[in-house]
């Protein structure tokens, strides 16, 4: 009993040490691309940068799926319902922008009959998540090479 | 305490998101994770649980066709990026509704209603099940 609760101390300690750390280097030590809100992440994440190695690799894993569903809908209401399942990943990689832009088309598509009137803002949408995608791609890569350093 | 809940996200990041705030509280045991309605209800016809996270626009059946279809009323906490489903979810009564992406600590704050509630009905359920009543007029 004594053992457990001197290993449940150290454990404690440790992570509070390590978060402590984190968050003393975390201002100057990972730049992140500016379309991503630094800010945001440390807030979902708390400065936890392998954790965040680990949203951005699942959202990448599964964005291009989200994206080809979004492409081949092939009426407003398959689009609206595209675009609102990817609209949150956006917010969970600290990119509001974007997910703004997701809400607004999100809410055209309700009010149009067909898909031709959205053709155009859905592949500027596109578009756009093409752009976020290259972002996360290459500060994901950044993260790799910055949390390796620092184990 | 341990609370056992289910996951039905099907957004993967939001799932992953969530497993992790549960783990990091140490008092929420997550027993599966659903990416439709269909499974899910399929779960939980089989299993008792305390809580699901239930997001509301998924494929096929939404979130709300989930709770029509619950035969036991384990708590429920929302969570979706659309806050016009607010009304649904007060008419549904259900215990919180998260907007994607929200913090640990409005999880934790999430969490905290459920702890501070009345035993789940779920429990109630349990016990229900035990025992079948059945009246006669037959004598021996």
């Amino acid at each position: 009993m004594i053992s457990s609760k001197i290993i449940i101390n150290l454990h404690i300690t440790k992570n509070y040490v390590s978060y402590f750390m984190t968050d003393q280097s975390s201002a100057n030590s990972f730049d992140f691309n500016p379309l991503i809100h630094a800010e945001i992440l440390n807030s979902l994440y708390e400065n936890d940068y392998q954790y965040i190695e680990e949203i951005f690799n699942t959202a990448l894993t599964h964005l291009d799926a989200d994206v080809e569903t979004m492409r081949s809908a092939a009426d407003p209401e398959s689009l609206r319902k595209a675009v609102h399942k990817i609209k949150p990943t956006f917010g969970f990689l600290g990119m509001p922008d974007i997910e703004q832009q997701c809400k607004q088309f999100e809410d055209r598509c309700k009010t149009s009959q067909s898909i031709e009137p959205l053709a155009a803002d859905r592949d500027a949408l596109l578009q756009a998540i093409k752009e976020a995608k290259t972002v996360i791609e290459q500060d994901h890569q950044k993260l790799i090479i910055y949390n390796k350093a620092q184990a | 305490m341990s609370i056992s809940c289910i996951i039905v996200e099907d957004l993967i990041v939001a799932a992953d998101y969530l497993k992790k705030c549960c783990e990091k509280s140490g008092e929420i045991e997550v027993k599966a994770h659903f990416t439709n309605v269909k499974e899910a209800v399929s779960f939980l016809n089989e299993n008792t649980v305390d809580l699901i996270f239930l997001d509301v626009e998924m494929p096929g059946d939404d979130g709300f066709t989930l709770l029509d279809q619950l035969v036991y009323s384990p708590k429920v906490i929302l969570t979706t990026s659309k806050t016009e489903y607010a009304y649904n979810a007060f008419e549904y009564h259900v215990t919180d509704f998260l907007k994607k992406p929200y913090t640990y600590q409005r999880f934790q704050e999430a969490i905290n209603k459920i702890s501070l509630t009345t035993p789940d009905d779920s429990k109630r359920k349990e016990n229900n099940d035990d025992h079948i009543y059945i009246k006669t007029d037959a004598t021996e």
